[in-house]
């Protein structure tokens, strides 16, 4: 059984969840970080000494960086479905995880830490709106991308679309008026069909 | 040939060239970005619609963003290379440094990198590179630690792990001395790589 210590509210944590539901893996999850034990705590830092969440153990095997567990995980349990067994496909797939990390991430996170996390470092309102600024022409680039497929890495849902999936949902919980983006709505539409979206992703910001 | 689009002061583009080399990989290079241009331009748009280098072309297949270039030339060319290892787990491994990296020490680096090489003295904002250099001596003293144990970041072997933080690290020793010079397993890491004949392209004059 996969062990992960994270909490349901954190972005990076709801990526290895919603991960590890789609390969159908048994997990135990132990609640650490905001709200729950202090991951300055040093039963933790002996495990991963950045103080962040979520980190993993297979058996033994400790791992943390949320899109290197969805990868390890892909690749040792999901090999030639959520991780491409063709070489082009996979970098396609890993080439959106990247993009997310590159262009969506610190804007949305500005954004929702305004909203949500109040005192927190990030540069509160000016940066919130220079986020919200500037999102609407980045996922546009995904828009127009997906006008010609129904997933990131092609006709197939694989590792690519989880940490976009995640950011989506929290950009349109929290941005009611957004630019028209038709191809990126239907993407999202056949993520909210699947179950595990439904039970990890699409849940009350928090 | 691979073809590589994007100028070589990038360190984006380093972490690509860097690697080519290590795995003897042939390429032909052309300088898009910064005072090159061209990246704005219809022709590398429709490549890269992210304006940004690198780009790669392989037989026609085209891929951006610099880590999954390097993870797919990696496991295309790698095979066999404790470079790209074999084992899950110190591919997870190596993986996750590079992940580290980006979520970091990077977008900290960028702060002090942009303001002290990039800016001018009218356009310098030394707040932004005082933030950085906190940050940076934070996330360089658990690499620091780390590497009190180790080689190399997944342990006694190079991998593709050491590539991004690599890349990065001589900017952190040049720019910023008297931090950096107390990190002396960070520093012995540092001349390791400097040994390593494909690393030349992260030593070319920072600008």
């Amino acid at each position: 059984m996969i062990k992960i210590w994270g909490r349901p509210s954190s972005l990076n944590s709801i990526k290895v969840l919603w991960c590890l539901d789609e390969l159908r893996l048994d997990y135990e999850l132990e609640l650490w970080g905001l709200g729950h034990s202090s991951l300055d705590d040093p039963a933790y830092l002996q495990l991963n000494p950045n103080q962040m969440v979520p980190t993993i153990a297979d058996k033994g095997f400790i791992l943390w960086e949320s899109h290197a567990i969805v990868r390890y995980l892909a690749a040792k349990y999901g090999f030639d479905a959520l991780y491409p067994a063709d070489l082009q496909v996979r970098a396609n797939a890993d080439k959106w995880m990247e993009w997310m990390v590159q262009n969506i991430k610190y804007r949305l996170r500005a954004i929702f830490h305004d909203r949500y996390r109040p005192g927190s470092p990030d540069g509160g309102k000016k940066a919130a709106a220079k986020g919200l600024e500037e999102i609407g022409q980045w996922w546009d680039i995904l828009n127009i991308h997906l006008s010609g497929s129904n997933f990131v890495a092609g006709d197939n849902f694989t590792m690519g679309d989880i940490p976009l999936g995640c950011a989506v949902y929290r950009y349109r919980e929290m941005i009611s008026e957004r630019p028209e983006m038709p191809h990126l709505d239907a993407w999202y539409d056949r993520l909210a069909a699947r179950p595990a979206y439904q039970r990890h992703v699409m849940q009350p910001l928090a | 040939m691979l073809k590589i689009l994007g100028r070589k002061t990038s360190s984006n583009v380093m972490k690509v060239l860097w690697l080519c080399d290590e795995l003897s990989i042939a390429y032909d290079r052309e300088d898009v970005g910064g005072p090159f241009g061209k990246n704005d331009q219809a022709d590398y748009l429709s490549k890269n619609p992210n304006g940004l280098v690198p780009t790669i072309s392989d037989d026609g297949f085209e891929l951006w963003e610099s880590n999954a270039i390097v993870r797919y030339l990696a496991a295309k060319h790698g095979a066999g290379s404790s470079i790209w290892p074999d084992d899950p787990q110190t591919r997870a491994s190596a993986d996750r440094w590079m992940e580290w990296l980006s979520t970091t020490v990077g977008p900290n680096m960028v702060l002090i990198f942009r303001n002290l090489v990039r800016e001018t003295d009218e356009t310098r904002n030394m707040d932004e590179v005082a933030l950085g250099i906190k940050n940076c001596t934070r996330w360089f003293g658990v690499l620091d630690e780390l590497l009190a144990k180790n080689d190399y970041v997944t342990g006694s072997d190079f991998t593709v792990g050491d590539i991004p933080l690599g890349v990065h690290t001589r900017r952190w020793v040049e720019l910023c001395p008297d931090q950096a010079g107390e990190m002396k397993n960070v520093l012995a890491w540092f001349e390791r790589l400097k040994a390593r004949p494909a690393y030349h392209h992260c030593l070319i004059p920072l600008e």
